[in-house]
């Protein structure tokens, strides 16, 4: 018993004194950021998810940025033309740009990349436009399309088209920057990856050789752990453990407000919320119905809710994310008007309306859909909220099994087409993303010529077309834009929020 | 003693037959589809179709089972499809973090609950008795991830010391085995520990209530023998067995994983992997890690039943007769 103590007392000194030598820095800077889960990928092909590109967005670089306001710039390429067919894209590309390895980047390796990407399960969506690739010479590509496609720069600009080193990943094959046997991920961006940890989180080092001697990387080192629970987040930018804490929930909003060593930054991201109907169902044939639905519900009511969004968000009035462009203000918002909506219940015949909502067991959802369900009672409606585990969400929903759900749909590329052709074009109908089943021959030839369409000008022209006739259709009780909290010490300087969730930090830096 | 380590052992491979069996129909009857859980909602039909082919979904359930039983032999448990890493990799990367917590936990909880159950059981119904009784009470019934942020409130945030959260590194051993800094550990172990001293605490109170009741007890006393070498070498000794049983099993569970404790302090290991994998219906991750787990579990079981024969005279001379 007593040698157990000894041993014990010993073991105890022995890790209080190494950790009095935590956190001694030598010189170099250093900037911590906390993220809410695991790269799951660093091959940007492996996985397309917010996590692994909001690393990966620092390490990699595509031909295209699109910058925080969603402008398109010139990165890897210099730029780009079109012909007169609007199906031949010619890029000129950058030269005296080199991967972390060494290698310089050219025609070869953009060919080689969009051709794997292509093939990919998880990003092959984005090229799905694409006939053929070509290295024409060193430093230009020729893009060929199936048929003209406006949105293809900003599928281009995607953080999961990142160039990658053809020799390296051929090496590597399918166990391309997996981590074993030192497959690391090799990009030409301001970061260099250094290690991994399983559940703590990825440390990236500076790139001395970036090739813009402007924008080189303003920390030596750029450590994004992980902290998968909101408060523990939360709590640890308040406690200084970290300088910067990503997406801060709802609930936790107002005391990063009053914390007078924090600040943050408060804006809308790319997704739209939406309770959708089951346009098959006969229960909701008639239009009438689905208006009265929409009128009984009060969104404005759920988005102040401190349960729900607690005042993060604003109630949609189209059905794409108010940052998308072609995004349109003229087209308005249900409102809430429960009286008319017994007036069209009872004109429809249908008073005695009884339906499911379905949603998965995301804690906000399934607050919506219970307050849903309540305002639905005040006019007549019995709603019974369902709630399922995701699998079987996805599942069923896909296959037309619901009544109303309730979903999101994030248009990642910042283009109306990524956000609405999934969502309401008939050959979408079901897992594809329109889970509504909605078939509307108008709305089919809009959102083809939305694709398709030359100018900027007549893009805006149709899309706003578009989102009024989908919002005169009834397709969706159209809930709400979320706006995203990202908090940080006081003194980190530089940073800026991406619509997207993911942002380049060789800008950032804390200022003493 | 040997044999019946042996025989121990031999019965881990039918229990690790029926679990991985179970788990597997679990997972393979539960609803939704693996291949679009795995590529979110926004993932087309042929992009499903593919990824269900390339995670050899569309065999039958049997050949997809007889599948895996054939890779585990050769000691292959698979990749994840989440992240595509080898899982075998995975969970043991992860596993010397929840070892150093469990650890670091018990030491917690048995420096806590045994003393102060000898205290209690030696002064019953005492006041010392009564806020024991109601500490362990207390240390039950807490729920961790409060008592985890509570502490992290309290402590962590004007701490300078002490990290909110993850597994500040102060040294590896054996290039695998990191032993954290004592600020990183200590709130997680807390947090975990109050618990298991809860539990432990109450079974040293009421094994050795029972024990100082026993004739010999009181032998020894009008023997003259001293009251803490009574306490100490008659009773505890005799009050050992339920409670060395209580600190193994305690000890396998926390082996398991301490799933929300290691969310909130953001600690790398395997408990807080399982539930994300089960989330994401992580199929290899979850089967190999749930027959990982049986494994420990029996394996710390097999270790507790040989201690007793350390503790326990009598059973050692069991074995000797057989």
């Amino acid at each position: 018993m007593k040698k157990l103590l000894a041993v014990l007392i010993m073991a105890t000194l022995t890790l209080t004194a190494c950790s009095k030598g935590d956190g001694v820095s030598d010189g170099e800077k250093t900037l911590k950021v906390a993220l809410g889960a695991d790269v799951a990928s660093f091959d940007p092909h492996g996985k397309n998810d917010q996590p692994s590109s909001r690393v990966r967005t620092n390490i990699y670089e595509g031909l295209i940025y699109q910058d925080a306001d969603l402008n398109l710039e010139p990165l890897l390429a210099t730029d780009w033309s079109v012909d007169d067919t609007g199906v031949v894209w010619t890029f000129n590309l950058r030269e005296g740009v080199t991967f972390h390895n060494g290698e310089k980047f050219d025609a070869e390796d953009a060919e080689f990349t969009f051709n794997r990407a292509m093939k990919s399960a998880e990003v092959g969506h984005l090229l799905e436009t694409l006939e053929t690739v070509k290295a024409v010479d060193d430093y230009t590509l020729e893009i060929v399309l199936k048929y003209p496609y406006m949105p293809l720069l900003n599928n281009l600009s995607h953080t999961t088209m990142g160039m990658l080193d053809k020799g390296t990943v051929e090496a590597q094959g399918d166990q391309y920057a997996s981590g074993s046997n030192g497959n690391i991920p090799i990009g030409t961006g301001q970061f260099k990856f250094d290690n991994f940890v399983q559940g703590q989180g990825t440390t990236l080092v500076k790139n001395e050789n970036y090739w813009n001697k402007d924008k080189i990387a303003k920390v030596d080192k750029l450590e994004m752990l992980t902290i998968t629970d909101n408060s523990s987040r939360k709590l640890s930018v308040e406690a200084g453990d970290v300088d910067i804490a990503y997406d801060i929930a709802a609930p936790d909003f107002a005391s990063i407000k009053s914390n007078a060593d924090l600040k943050y930054t408060n804006d809308y991201d790319l997704s739209y919320a939406y309770a959708g109907f089951n346009m098959e169902n006969p229960i909701f044939e008639d239009v009438r119905v689905r208006e009265a639905i929409n009128l009984a519900i009060d969104v404005d009511s759920m988005v102040q809710a401190p349960t729900i969004m607690n005042g993060l968000g604003k109630e949609a009035n189209t059905p794409i994310s108010n940052k998308v462009f072609g995004w349109s203000e003229n087209v308005k918002a249900y409102g809430y008007d429960p009286e008319r909506a017994k007036e069209l219940l009872k004109e429809a015949g249908k008073e005695d309306l009884k339906f499911n909502i379905w949603t998965n067991e995301n804690p906000t959802r399934v607050q919506a859909a219970t307050v849903m369900q309540s305002q639905l009672a005040e006019v007549g409606i019995t709603a019974n909220v369902v709630q399922m585990e995701w699998g079987a969400y996805l599942d069923g929903t896909a296959n037309g099994e619901h009544d109303v759900f309730i979903l999101g749909w994030v248009s990642s590329t910042g283009d109306p087409d990524y956000g609405m052709y999934p969502l309401f074009h008939s050959e979408a109908k079901g897992a594809a993303g329109n889970r509504t089943f909605y078939e509307n021959p108008e709305a089919d030839a809009l959102l083809e010529a939305g694709r398709a369409a030359g100018t900027e000008a007549e893009r805006l022209e149709i899309y706003e077309e578009i989102q009024q006739l989908i919002m005169d259709d009834f397709v969706h009780i159209p809930l709400w834009y979320t706006s995203r909290v990202h908090a940080m010490n006081k003194n980190v300087e530089g940073f800026e929020a991406h619509p997207a969730g993911s942002m380049k930090l060789y800008n950032v830096e804390v200022v003493k | 003693m040997g044999s019946y380590i042996f025989k121990r052992v031999l019965a881990l491979v039918p229990i690790l037959i029926g679990v991985s069996f179970l788990v597997f129909t679990i997972m393979h009857l539960s609803p939704g589809d693996p291949a679009s859980l795995v590529l979110g909602e926004q993932a087309t039909a042929e992009q499903i179709a593919q990824k269900r082919e390339e995670m050899g979904l569309n065999d039958p359930f049997l050949v997809q089972y007889g599948n895996y039983v054939f890779k585990y032999v050769q000691g292959d448990f698979g990749q994840s499809y989440v992240s595509n890493r080898d899982v075998a990799t995975e969970i043991l990367s992860r596993f010397p973090n929840t070892v150093t917590l469990t650890i670091a936990s018990m030491i917690i909880a048995i420096g806590i609950a045994i003393p102060t159950g000898i205290i209690a059981a030696t002064k019953q119904y005492s006041i010392t008795d009564n806020v024991a009784t109601v500490l362990a009470l207390l240390g039950v019934s807490m729920p961790n991830f409060w008592l985890g942020l509570m502490l992290i409130i309290g402590i962590a945030v004007p701490v300078q010391f002490i990290p909110t959260g993850g597994m500040k590194v102060a040294y590896t051993l054996f290039g695998n085995i990191k032993i954290p800094t004592l600020g990183s550990i200590i709130l997680p172990a807390i947090t975990l520990g109050t618990g298991a001293a809860g539990i432990i605490m109450r079974m040293t109170r009421s094994s050795m209530l029972e024990v100082v009741r026993q004739d010999y007890i009181r032998t020894a006393r009008a023997k003259g023998v001293s009251e803490k070498v009574v306490i100490r070498k008659h009773a505890l000794s005799n009050a050992l067995i339920p409670i060395v049983t209580v600190v193994g099993l305690q000890f396998g569970y926390l082996l398991g994983g301490a799933v929300l404790t290691e969310s909130v302090f953001s600690w790398p290991g395997v408990g807080r992997y399982m539930v994300d994998s089960i989330k994401t219906r992580d199929m290899p991750v979850v089967i190999a890690g749930v027959i990982f787990m049986a494994s420990v579990f029996t394996i710390v079981n097999l270790f507790v039943d040989i201690l007793y024969a350390y503790i326990d005279p009598r059973i050692k001379a069991e074995y000797k007769k057989g």
